[in-house]
C-alpha cells in the first residue's frame, strides 16, 4: 500500500515536468524568430505570396488564440505527429526515431566502458589504500572528471584518425567505430564510479561483519569480492541509470566530432539550421525517455534496498 | 593516536598547498584578463592570411589559426569570456538560490513546499533539453546558455541554505535572539546569512568550474559564443577543419579550459576541506552557540 502510495506521487510529480517542457516545445514555433508560414512555404519550395501565407497559416491553425494552439499542438505531438523535417521532408518523429539506435548503441558501449574500467581500479584503489597505485587512479580520477569530452574526443580523434590512421576521421555510426566516441563518453562517468566505489568499499571494510569475516580467516581479497562489491555497487545502480539517461539523450559534441549520426548530432544540426520541427520533437521525445527512465529507477529501488524510507 | 592525527594534519597542509596553487592559477587567469590589452602580443581579431597556420615562433607564441590570427592573444581575449559568463552566472545563481533557500527554510510552510517543488525540477530537467529550447527561440548567443545555467542551477544553493536554516532555527543562539526582542530581518541576517556563507562559497567555487567548462562545450557545438568572438569554445570549434596542419590550435585552447577548470575545483576542495563540518567550520558554529547562548 505504501508502495503504491509512493509511485502514484511520483506519476504526480511528473504532471508539472510534463508542462514545462511541452511549452517550451510549444513556445518555439510561436516565439522564434522568422514566421513559421513562411518558413514552412521555403522549405516546401512554394513560392512566398500573401496568398499562399495565409492559407499555410489557416492549414497549421496558426490564427488560433494560442491556448487552442497549444491543445491542438498537443494532440499532435501525443500521436508523435511533430510535423515535416525542413532539412529532409520528411515526418520528424521517423527521423528522429530512425537516429535513436545510434544513439542507444553508444550509450550503451560508453556506460559498459565505465563500469568495466571503475569496478577494477575501484577494487585495487580500495585493497592498496594510500598507496602508490591509490594516489595514481586518484590523480588519473580527478583529472578525468576534470576533462571537456569534447577536446578529449578531438584529441584522440587527431591521435587515432589523423596521426596513426587507425580508424577513419567520419565514423558514421558503424558499429567497429564505436570505441573511440564511446571511450570519450566514458571518462567522465568511470571517473565519478571510481571515487565513489573505491570509498564504498573502504567503508563497508570497516564494518563488523567484514572485521568478523577477516577474523574467521577471509583473506583481504576475499573479503572485498565476497562483502565489498556487492554492498558498494549497489547504492550506484540508480546513479548509473540517471547517467545512463543522461546518454541516451544524445551527446551533441561527441556525436558530432566523431560525426556519429545519432539524435545528438541532428538536434545541433537542426539548430543551425533552424529545422524548428526537428528540435521540438527532440525535446519532447527526449523528455519522455528520460522522465521514464528515471521513474523505473525509482520504482526498481523500492525493491532493490528495503532500507529505503518512503515519505 | 599521534600518528593518526599528524598524518591528518599532513593530508590537511598538502591538500592546502594544492588549493593555494589552485589560487595562484585563477589570480594569474583573472590579472591575465584584466590586461589583455597589454599582455597581448597582438591584436586578437586582426586577420592577416598571409601569416595563416604558422608554428610558434618569437613573434607568435603559440602560433597562429586559420586566418592568421595569434593564438596567444585569442586565448588571453578568452579569459574574459569565459571567466565573467561563469562568475556572473554564478551570482544570479546565488542571488536567486540564496533568498529563495532563506523564505523557505525560515518561513516553512505551503512557501517551502512551493519552493522545493521548483527546486526538484530545476535540478532534474536536462539542461540540453533547456539550452535547445531557449537557443532554438532566441537564437545562439553566450548569454543565453548562461540563462540556461542559472534557471537550472540556483537549485542546489537554495537546498543548502534552506537545511542549514531550519537546523539553526533550533539553535539556542537563535531563539534567544528571538526572545531578546530582535526583529526577524535582523535575525536572518546576523545569524543565519553568516553561518550559511561557508557551504555557499565552497559550491559557488565548484559551480564557476563547471559552468565555465559547459559553456565552452556549447560555444564548441555553435550553442553559445559565435565566431569571431575570442573564446575557448569556439577556438577549438574552428580547430576541427585544421586537425591535420595546425593541431596546436586544438591543443592551446583545451589545456587552457583544463588548467582554469582544475584550478577552481583544487580551491574548491580546499575550502571545503578548510571550512566543513568536521573541522573549523563545526568549531565556529559551537562557538557561536555558547558566545549566543
Amino acid at each position: 500500500m505504501k508502495k503504491f502510495k509512493f509511485i502514484l506521487k511520483r506519476l504526480l510529480q511528473i504532471i508539472p515536468m510534463l508542462i514545462i517542457v511541452t511549452v517550451l516545445a510549444f513556445a518555439l514555433s510561436n516565439m522564434s524568430s522568422g514566421d513559421v508560414a513562411e518558413i514552412t512555404l521555403r522549405s516546401q519550395g512554394l513560392e512566398v505570396t500573401e496568398k499562399n501565407i495565409v492559407v499555410v497559416r489557416d492549414e497549421l491553425g496558426l490564427d488560433a488564440p494560442l491556448p487552442v494552439q497549444y491543445v491542438n499542438w498537443l494532440m499532435k505531438a501525443a500521436n508523435f505527429d511533430f510535423g515535416i523535417s525542413f532539412q529532409t521532408n520528411k515526418p520528424v518523429a521517423d527521423e528522429i526515431l530512425s537516429r535513436y539506435p545510434a544513439t542507444f548503441m553508444l550509450a550503451v558501449a560508453a556506460m559498459l566502458i565505465s563500469i568495466l574500467m571503475a569496478i577494477p581500479i575501484a577494487l585495487i584503489s580500495a585493497r592498496y589504500k594510500d598507496s602508490l597505485l591509490d594516489h595514481f587512479f586518484r590523480i588519473v580520477s580527478t583529472a578525468g572528471a576534470t576533462m571537456p569530452d569534447f577536446w578529449l574526443g578531438l584529441m584522440l580523434l587527431y591521435i587515432f584518425a589523423v596521426q596513426l590512421k587507425l580508424v577513419p576521421v567520419i565514423s558514421g555510426s558503424k558499429l567497429q567505430n564505436i570505441l573511440l566516441p564511446a571511450f570519450t563518453l566514458s571518462i567522465h562517468y568511470a571517473a565519478i564510479y571510481i571515487r565513489i566505489l573505491r570509498n564504498n568499499l573502504i567503508e563497508i571494510n570497516s564494518y563488523d561483519y567484514v572485521r568478523a569475516a577477516r577474523a574467521r580467516g577471509l583473506s583481504k581479497n576475499a573479503a572485498l569480492l565476497r562483502h565489498g562489491l556487492k554492498n558498494a555497487v549497489l547504492p550506484c545502480i540508480t546513479l548509473i541509470g540517471v547517467d545512463f539517461g543522461k546518454l541516451l539523450a544524445g551527446q551533441f559534441a561527441c556525436e558530432t566530432i566523431f560525426s556519429w549520426n545519432g539524435i545528438g548530432k541532428f538536434a545541433v544540426d537542426s539548430i543551425n539550421l533552424k529545422d524548428l520541427p526537428v528540435i521540438q520533437g527532440y525535446i519532447i521525445i527526449v523528455a519522455i525517455t528520460y522522465i521514464t527512465i528515471n521513474l523505473l529507477l525509482d520504482i526498481l529501488y523500492l525493491y532493490i534496498d528495503p532500507k529505503i524510507q518512503i515519505e | 593516536m599521534v600518528i593518526i592525527l599528524k598524518n591528518s594534519l599532513l593530508v590537511k597542509l598538502k591538500k592546502q598547498k594544492l588549493a593555494i596553487m589552485g589560487f595562484i592559477i585563477i589570480s594569474v587567469f583573472v590579472l591575465a584578463g584584466i590586461f589583455a590589452p597589454i599582455l597581448s602580443p597582438h591584436d586578437p581579431y586582426a586577420v592577416d592570411l598571409t601569416q595563416k597556420l604558422l608554428k610558434p615562433c618569437v613573434d607568435f607564441p603559440l602560433g597562429t589559426d586559420h586566418l592568421g590570427r595569434c593564438i596567444l592573444s585569442r586565448l588571453i581575449y578568452g579569459i574574459r569570456t569565459s571567466l565573467t559568463t561563469a562568475i556572473l552566472a554564478t551570482a544570479l545563481m546565488l542571488a536567486i538560490g540564496v533568498p529563495l533557500g532563506i523564505m523557505a527554510g525560515y518561513v516553512g510552510g505551503w512557501l517551502d513546499n512551493a519552493i522545493m517543488r521548483l527546486a526538484d525540477i530545476a535540478s532534474t530537467f536536462p539542461s540540453s533539453l533547456l539550452a535547445l529550447a531557449i537557443v532554438g527561440v532566441l537564437g545562439p548567443s553566450i548569454v543565453n546558455i548562461m540563462m540556461v545555467f542559472i534557471v537550472l542551477w540556483w537549485a542546489p544553493f537554495a537546498r543548502i541554505v534552506r537545511s542549514m536554516v531550519i537546523k539553526l532555527k533550533e539553535k539556542e543562539f537563535v531563539m534567544a535572539a528571538i526572545a531578546a526582542g530582535s526583529s526577524q530581518p535582523s535575525i536572518i541576517l546576523r545569524h543565519i546569512t553568516l553561518n550559511v556563507i561557508s557551504p555557499i562559497i565552497v559550491l559557488a567555487t565548484l559551480r564557476i568550474a563547471a559552468v565555465i567548462m559547459h559553456v565552452a562545450g556549447f560555444s564548441f557545438i555553435g550553442l553559445g559564443s559565435q565566431p569571431p568572438i575570442a573564446d575557448w569554445g569556439v577556438m577549438l570549434s574552428d580547430s576541427r577543419q585544421y586537425l591535420t596542419s595546425q593541431p596546436l590550435m586544438l591543443l592551446w585552447p583545451g589545456l587552457t579550459i583544463m588548467l582554469v577548470v582544475f584550478a577552481f575545483n583544487i580551491v574548491g576542495e580546499g575550502l571545503n576541506d578548510i571550512l566543513s563540518p568536521a573541522s573549523g567550520y563545526a568549531a565556529a558554529v559551537k562557538e557561536g552557540d555558547e558566545h549566543h547562548g
